[in-house]
């Protein structure tokens, strides 16, 4: 144990300082463990290089670094480790150069190869080789002898011998390369049963460079020799040959070749009629193989696992992709959804926005058409007011325009307004001989008017005018019309009037007057007596010729009338009527006292003695 | 009783000399489990096996152990050893059981052997000059008729297919690690490797292309038959093998490459192999999948 302990120091102590040696020292120094010390040793180096490649920058020597660990795993048999350092050393080599891919590709070439991937290893291989074909000789010549075992593992022995013909072409014949390649050929050419070719090709390596090749390297020529000695007949050089170097490498993992030392042996021993020891070495062969193929086994299925896991990754990666295009689809159309969903609430939105300004606009043009047509119907309704004020204004405005305030009879204005409607209706029913009714226009003044207001006050001249009225409307027609013609001077004018009734009602006219005693204030005391003096004439004045007398003519008549009876009595009326004047009616009227003498108008009277006209 | 006597003084005569009769005979060891020797009387009819010059297959099969007890015979006739050979059933399975042959209690083997089976035995056999070369011996990718999928398969699609193959049988496993397809490890019984076929655990098998016609293979009422245009080289050569320890062994042999050499420069060794279908004329000109170990 304690031997073990001691061993154990020496052989590690300086590799323990490794980390902070330069890379090459490390590298070297892995390089020169024996194989013995190489599995003792190897594994001890894992975390000073993983040390190192957490601490270096130089990604040149990390990469080596790390084909180095993939190496020591190798020798232990832990492949995913070596797949994974590998694999992580690619990474980094795809940014550096070419000799650094290369020699990468190789590392994974030995590993694909050591997983028995031979397409895979070959595929490698051939990328090394293109890679390094003219810059790097020394991985571009171990590329080609890694394709020569490679094609001696597949058992395709001629392409081998072909590979390594093509070595030992580039290589001089002192070089390991150059021996590499002749120990290979001449073992391809005792597996093809030509042991004088194997002769003479081992024949051609030059002792004293054996040594540049590695120790296991060293031992497969020690092997080939064995086999020739075998083949040779040389049986018991064989079995010596064999069992030193099997001893040599008890304790190592070089299975394959201790396997085919034990197949030597058993075949040597069969051949040297020695059947005990041929079977011995036949059954520790068989062991060997079994526990190769065990190896082998394991390797399909750590391949294996390592396809499922793939194979299992990446059905997850489809399966998360799958999932992340669904939730993308899900997302999609929950969003597409959302934005249907915003679009038709905008919409919605819209709709109202615009069935509401609409009902707002409709509102309020309702409201502003009721308002409207309240505002109308006030308005309607003010101006209906308005109106009827106005009618009513108007009414009373033509009332009063029309007729005597202090009387209410109809004033002048009234009768030079109307009276030619009347004056033409006359004249009309004249002008078609049907002419028998006249308009009398009578003039009436109340006798000592002045008097009354002198004597009584004026506000009793105004009573007076006021019964004096009613008076008068009292005595004639309905039809009749009743004017006061300006202070205290009327005019009536009697529709549909025959001329021999108009003295009759003259006289009851002066008679009813004077005998309506006005009073004053409803006093009794204060009665005043009163006449009124009347001239009338007749409207059309000449029947024959309505038109020569016109209405002003007829009023100047009934004014002269009235004169004459005002002056001539009082108390009295005097009427004209026209007989018949070759003279105009201005000379009539400006010279009456000539037409009354020449008869050419005749003159009723209520007064006796001889009238006298201006 | 001159007779018993005469008997017995010639019993007498063959005890003390007994290598007066081993002499005579030339023992070949041929497995014992194949009923070889009754389809080979069948073959041979009435004739000599040294009078056959020309071979027509019997019956469906392998006929290689038949043609080479044939080529044999004729070798050894040719290289100077007229004396008959007896053809002795043997248990020998593989080499492991070479043992007889090596110590020389068996001078020789009636059927031709791989290569790189006795090439370690060298030391202690005579390996003739090869009977059939290598790139010589040629077999196909057998599938079950009913799997119509495989009717026409292109070279380039090969790498989709399963191939069952025996890594004991090396010069099929090396030719099978030269192609693209997956190979599928079996060691058992060649039946089972068949039924493998029937079960699509497998897509094909390699097996030596039939005699008939159609280079269909029967088998308990199955039918394979060969993907059309692709085959395999197996890359090794056949050859005899004689025991050096054998007392006769090198005269045996030294008649047997004389008589080889002769056939094969008379061409009667490639005639008798293709007329047995073990060389078949029929997929001369088919693709071989691992042509890149014909490489020289």
């Amino acid at each position: 144990m304690m031997r073990f302990v001691l061993i154990l120091f020496f052989v590690t102590s300086p590799i323990l300082c490794f980390a902070q040696q330069d890379f090459h020292k490390l590298q070297d120094s892995y390089r020169n463990l024996s194989l013995k010390n190489k599995l003792l040793s190897s594994s001890v180096l894992l975390p000073d290089l993983e040390i190192f490649i957490s601490q270096t920058t130089n990604n040149v020597e990390k990469v080596a670094a790390l084909q180095i660990m993939a190496e020591i795993y190798l020798e232990y048999d832990s492949y995913f480790e070596a797949i994974q350092a590998l694999d992580n050393a690619e990474q980094l080599a795809k940014k550096l150069d070419n000799t650094t891919k290369a020699s990468v590709l190789l590392s994974q070439a030995k590993l694909s190869l050591a997983l028995e991937k031979f397409n895979d290893a070959l595929d490698q291989v051939n990328k090394s080789i293109e890679a390094t074909k003219n810059s790097n000789k020394l991985i571009y010549v171990k590329s080609l002898i890694l394709k020569g075992r490679l094609f001696y593992y597949k058992g395709s022995f001629r392409q081998s011998i072909k590979q390594f013909s093509q070595v030992k072409a580039l290589v001089s014949n002192d070089t390991s390369y150059f021996n590499l390649a002749s120990i290979y050929s001449a073992q391809i050419a005792l597996e093809l049963g030509d042991k004088q070719q194997a002769k003479r090709v081992l024949e051609g390596i030059e002792l004293s460079t054996l040594e540049l090749l590695s120790e296991d390297k060293q031992l497969e020529y020690q092997l080939i020799l064995t086999r020739l000695s075998m083949h040779s007949g040389y049986f018991k050089t064989a079995i010596s040959q064999s069992k030193k170097l099997l001893n040599y490498t008890l304790g190592t993992r070089f299975l394959y070749l201790q396997a085919q030392l034990q197949d030597i042996l058993s075949k040597a021993y069969l051949q040297a009629n020695d059947y005990q020891q041929a079977f011995l070495y036949l059954q520790r062969y068989t062991l060997t193989t079994n526990a190769l193929a065990l190896k082998k086994r394991n390797n399909k299925l750590l391949q294996l696992e390592i396809i499922h896991n793939l194979a299992r990754k990446q059905q997850r990666i489809v399966l998360l992709e799958k999932e992340s295009l669904l939730s993308k689809a899900k997302l999609a159309k929950q969003a597409f959804e959302k934005q249907q969903l915003q679009r038709e609430q905008e919409i919605q939105f819209r709709k109202w926005l615009l069935l509401s300004i609409l009902a707002i606009i409709i509102s309020m043009v309702l409201y502003y058409l009721w308002q409207r047509d309240k505002v109308f119907k006030r308005l309607e309704a003010l101006v209906k007011t308005r109106t009827q004020e106005l009618e009513t204004k108007n009414a009373l405005l033509e009332k009063l325009s029309n007729t005597d305030s202090l009387t209410g009879l109809y004033n002048r204005h009234y009768l030079h307004a109307s009276i030619e409607s009347e004056l033409s209706h006359v004249r009309r029913k004249f002008d078609q001989g049907q002419g028998e009714q006249h308009l009398i226009v009578m003039l009436l003044d109340i006798d000592h008017f002045k008097n009354i207001n002198d004597t009584y006050g004026h506000t009793a001249g105004d009573t007076v005018l006021q019964q004096l009225s009613k008076t008068l409307k009292n005595n004639i027609r309905e039809s009749d019309l009743l004017v006061r013609w300006g202070g205290e001077e009327f005019l009536i004018i009697l529709r549909d009037c025959k001329l021999n009734q108009t003295e009759d009602f003259a006289e009851k006219l002066r008679k009813n007057i004077e005998k309506n005693i006005i009073t004053i204030n409803g006093n009794a005391d204060k009665k005043i007596p009163l006449t009124c003096s009347m001239g009338y004439s007749h409207y059309p004045f000449n029947t024959q010729q309505p038109e020569q007398y016109n209405w002003e003519n007829v009023i100047e008549l009934a004014d002269m009338a009235l004169y004459a009876a005002k002056e001539n009595q009082r108390n009295a009326w005097v009427g004209f009527t026209y007989k018949q004047t070759p003279h105009s009616p201005e000379k009539v009227i400006s010279d009456i006292n000539t037409a009354i003498t020449n008869q050419e108008i005749s003159v009723s009277s209520n007064i006796i003695k001889e009238i006298k006209f201006k | 009783m001159i007779s018993l006597k005469i008997n017995f003084c010639i019993i007498y005569i063959f005890l003390l000399f007994p290598n007066l009769v081993l002499a005579e005979s030339i023992k070949a060891a041929v497995l014992k489990d194949e009923n070889f020797q009754q389809r080979y009387q069948q073959v041979l009819g009435n004739l000599s096996p040294l009078e056959i010059e020309d071979f027509t297959p019997n019956s469906d099969g392998s006929h290689l152990e038949i043609i080479e007890m044939i080529i044999l015979q004729q070798a050894l006739h040719l290289g100077g050893l007229k004396e008959p050979i007896v053809f002795e059933p043997h248990d020998m399975a593989n080499l492991g059981e070479i043992a007889p042959i090596v110590d020389g209690t068996i001078l020789m083997f009636g059927r031709s052997m791989w290569l790189q089976t006795s090439v370690d035995y060298q030391g202690s056999l005579y390996i003739s000059e090869p009977v059939i070369k290598y790139g010589e011996f040629e077999a196909g990718l057998y599938y079950n008729i009913a799997n119509t999928d495989l009717k026409s398969v292109e070279i380039d699609a090969l790498s989709q297919l399963k191939i069952v193959a025996n890594p004991r049988w090396l010069a099929d496993w090396r030719a099978l690690l030269n192609s693209p397809m997956a190979m599928v490890n079996f060691i058992g019984p060649w039946e089972n490797m068949l039924a493998m076929l029937d079960a699509n655990i497998v897509d094909v098998m390699l097996v030596n292309f039939s005699v008939s016609n159609d280079l269909n293979m029967t088998f308990k009422g199955k039918q394979y038959q060969p993907i059309n245009n692709l085959k395999v080289v197996l890359p090794d050569s056949r050859h005899f093998v004689v025991s050096k320890r054998h007392p006769r062994g090198k005269e045996v042999f030294e008649a047997l490459q004389k008589g080889l050499t002769i056939m094969r420069k008379l061409g009667k060794i490639r005639k008798l192999y293709e007329q047995a279908g073990v060389i078949n004329s029929k997929v001369k000109d088919w693709d071989i999948i691992n042509k890149q170990m014909l490489v020289l």
